[in-house]
């Protein structure tokens, strides 16, 4: 049991290595494949703003200004237990910086639910917050 | 306002304003025209006529020559005091540069032998022109002689007054002020003496009372119009109804963003706005307001201002813009004899742009790549979000205690908020050489890009109930602050949710007082009647400038409810030794007693009395 979890804390370190920088690549190289990320029932939440499903968030993407994201921090942790049952499912959060077509860049927190659909990881949920004030108004 | 876009049809006047047609209003713009009358001669040395009563004061004279002269003796302190009280309100004087906004005057001494002191230069700033005993002769009489020695001209007096026997009043314009100093000693009175008359750069205050707000705003309206949505705000320090009481230069950010203000509260959609010949320099702060404050602004005059740099309009682009006045500018010198890059590189900042200084721009021929500005914009940021309402409850309240018992001494009571094999981990950003603020997080930092090491990822992540509670009651003391936060919540299954919290916290430990932004992602899982953490990631990094900024703005709301609090307890304090001294009760008992009629006094000693009389209080409500 033990090895178990510690087999499952390895892999979800070198899945998210990977993943992370699959899906910065896409993000800012090849948008029009992001969806492709995504399962198809994906809820992307960017700044407070919630699109469900993998064809809005694709449209969502598509409509955001070209990015550069650069990473800083990555973390990660296989989720366990009854609310998973054995679907294979890693915790992953990024920090860093994103810079808005020519604009400076603001500090960003991402954290993504990803899981085992076959022989694909697929987004669950997939939240971005950039680090910024927000009027109280 | 060029004079070309004055005929005809104008945006600014309209076509029905008077002062559209008044003469004098016109003058004000011709001032491109003057030419210099007599030589700009600077003044020699400064020599008082005879004094109206022969008698002429000794002080009066160390005082004048000070104003002049820069070779004071220091050591004399009646020559101090005066020659210091002489440049109060003249920050830009060439000694006292510093509260003017215009650069530090260095006189230019090439060439004007002993006394080029008094060497007036042309930086675009202000001058003060102070007339000796001008407090004998009426501001009628020296405005229209002053006016008459240097006509054709026109001379606008911007805060006429007089101060002592000394008047004094200021003006715009280089050439003007050449030629008021060569008036001097030109003007001979009824008596025969001669008016002196001095200048030096010198730029005015006045404040910004209410009185002063009603009448900008009387101001403002009459050159507002409606038909057009156009404001001209040209050469607005010359406004008549205010330039006689007030310095309305718009060329001071404080100014500037009073007026604004105005706008905003009176036509926000405003669409033109001529700010022409208000000797703008921070032309980047104005940039950041209009495109903050009135996003509506297609037209915009910033012509004939002190505007050196084309960059410095980078901060406009937000704006719009379909029509730009820059002619008069120092930038537009640099493009002298290139017309054609003078034109791109305007157009390459804004490419809508139509019209520029007045001439109509050929349309661009562009590859159809789609409309950036348009189909391209980042969304408004949310606080936040959740795909169901009675989830947003349900976590709203789960964070509400669990941020509650995160900021108590004691975090024990968080053993019921994480499941039994709960799974927590820290990451940390901080900005280069800055480790040792993070000095607690550091060797829990679980960064996967630093720590490679297979056991070390194992050995960070806290795993189990116990280790994690145990964990987080090491962390430092902390105080959240909940109006900072932001919570989004993305995935709700009936086994599971997913919900991130940003926000503001301050630690508590230490002298330094941290404060901190966070991100911390949970996954909640239902347990028994209520629900437990199951997985946890935390970031925690330095907040930004504008949120430190935000968070001080709400402080004061925020204050009041621990201050609030504070008061309360001292009040049932009081109330407590009040009834323990009444009734001979102990402490606890007292509370006991005034807890239970909600604090009111009379009706817990009326209580008191009641059960004691039928002898129902117990002994121990007595035992100290």
């Amino acid at each position: 049991m033990e090895q178990d979890i510690k087999a499952k804390i390895d892999h979800a370190c070198r899945t998210a290595e990977e993943f992370t920088k699959l899906y910065y690549e896409s993000l800012d190289k090849r948008r029009y494949l992001i969806s492709r990320l995504y399962l198809d029932s994906a809820v992307l939440i960017w700044n407070g703003n919630g699109i469900e499903g993998k064809d809005h968030i694709q449209k969502f993407w598509i409509d955001l200004p070209s990015t550069n994201h650069t990473i800083t921090t990555l973390d990660a942790q296989p989720i366990t237990g009854p609310a998973v049952a054995d679907q294979l499912t890693f915790l992953v959060k990024v920090s860093g910086q994103v810079k808005y077509q020519e604009k400076s860049s603001k500090p960003f927190n991402q954290n993504f639910l990803i899981t085992a659909v076959g022989d694909k990881w697929k987004i669950v949920s997939d939240c971005f917050r950039a680090q910024e004030a927000l009027d109280n108004s | 306002m060029p004079k070309k876009a004055a005929k005809g049809r104008s945006r600014w006047t309209g076509q029905t304003s008077s002062r559209h047609g008044s003469p004098e209003r016109k003058q004000y713009f011709d001032h491109d025209d003057r030419a210099v009358r007599g030589p700009a001669r600077p003044k020699v040395s400064f020599r008082t006529g005879r004094n109206a009563k022969g008698g002429r004061s000794k002080n009066l004279q160390t005082a004048l020559k000070i104003h002049l002269e820069d070779d004071v003796d220091m050591s004399d302190p009646n020559a101090k005091r005066i020659r210091f009280k002489g440049n109060v309100g003249v920050g830009g004087s060439a000694r006292e540069g510093c509260r003017s906004p215009a650069p530090s005057r260095r006189i230019d001494g090439g060439g004007r032998g002993l006394y080029h002191k008094k060497g007036l230069r042309d930086d675009g700033g202000w001058f003060k022109v102070v007339i000796p005993y001008g407090n004998k002769y009426g501001k009628d009489f020296i405005l229209k002689n002053l006016l008459s020695y240097i006509a054709p001209d026109p001379i606008i007096p911007i805060m006429y007054k007089i101060e002592g026997n000394t008047a004094s009043f200021f003006v715009d314009d280089y050439k003007t002020a050449l030629k008021l100093q060569s008036c001097d000693k030109k003007i001979t009175t009824e008596e025969g003496f001669k008016i002196s008359v001095n200048v030096l750069p010198g730029y005015p205050v006045s404040n910004m009372n209410d009185n002063f707000k009603e009448r900008l705003k009387a101001a403002m309206a009459k050159r507002f119009v409606q038909a057009t949505n156009a404001l001209d705000l040209s050469q607005f320090h010359r406004e008549p109804d205010l330039c006689e009481d007030y310095f309305c230069s718009l060329a001071r950010t404080a100014m500037l963003i009073f007026v604004i203000d105005i706008i905003v509260e009176h036509t926000p959609q405003l669409e033109a706005l001529n700010l022409d010949g208000n000797k703008i320099q921070a032309i980047d702060r104005l940039g950041s307001l209009l495109s903050r404050k009135l996003p509506s602004i297609k037209i915009l005059y910033i012509g004939d201002n002190r505007i050196r740099d084309l960059r410095d309009t980078d901060s406009l682009k937000p704006l719009k813009l379909e029509e730009l006045r820059l002619a008069g500018n120092p930038l537009c010198n640099k493009y002298k004899q290139r017309n054609e890059d003078y034109i791109s590189d305007v157009r390459k900042r804004f490419p809508k742009l139509l019209k520029l200084d007045g001439i109509l721009l050929p349309a661009p021929i562009v590859f159809d790549v789609g409309d950036d500005a348009e189909g391209h914009k980042l969304p408004p940021s949310q606080r936040a979000f959740a795909v169901n309402e009675d989830a947003r409850q349900v976590a709203t309240t789960f964070l509400h205690q669990y941020f509650t018992i995160f900021d108590n001494d004691d975090r024990q009571p968080l053993l019921d908020a994480y499941d039994e094999h709960a799974s927590f981990s820290l990451t940390i950003h901080f900005p280069p050489n800055n480790s040792h603020r993070f000095t607690f997080y550091l060797p829990e930092n679980r960064n996967l890009f630093r720590v490679n090491d297979r056991e070390k990822r194992q050995r960070l992540l806290k795993q189990g109930r116990l280790p994690v509670v145990s964990f987080i009651s090491k962390m430092p003391k902390t105080h959240h602050y909940l109006n900072s936060f932001t919570m989004d919540l993305g995935v709700l299954t009936k086994t599971m949710m997913v919900v991130t919290v940003t926000g503001l916290f301050r630690e508590l430990d230490g002298d330094k007082a941290q404060l901190r932004y966070f991100n911390r992602t949970m996954i909640i899982v239902p347990q028994g009647s209520g629900y437990c953490i199951r997985n946890e990631q935390v970031h925690i990094t330095d907040p930004l400038d504008s949120q430190k900024k935000e968070l001080a703005a709400s402080l004061p709301a925020l204050l009041s409810i621990p201050e609030e609090t504070k008061n309360l307890e001292q009040q049932q304090e009081q109330l407590i030794m009040a009834l323990r001294q009444q009734s001979g009760m102990n402490t606890e008992w007292s509370r006991k007693c005034l807890e239970e009629v909600q604090w009111n006094f009379d009706a817990a000693l009326a209580a008191f009395r009641q059960v004691h009389e039928v002898g129902q209080v117990p002994a121990e409500a007595f035992q100290s």
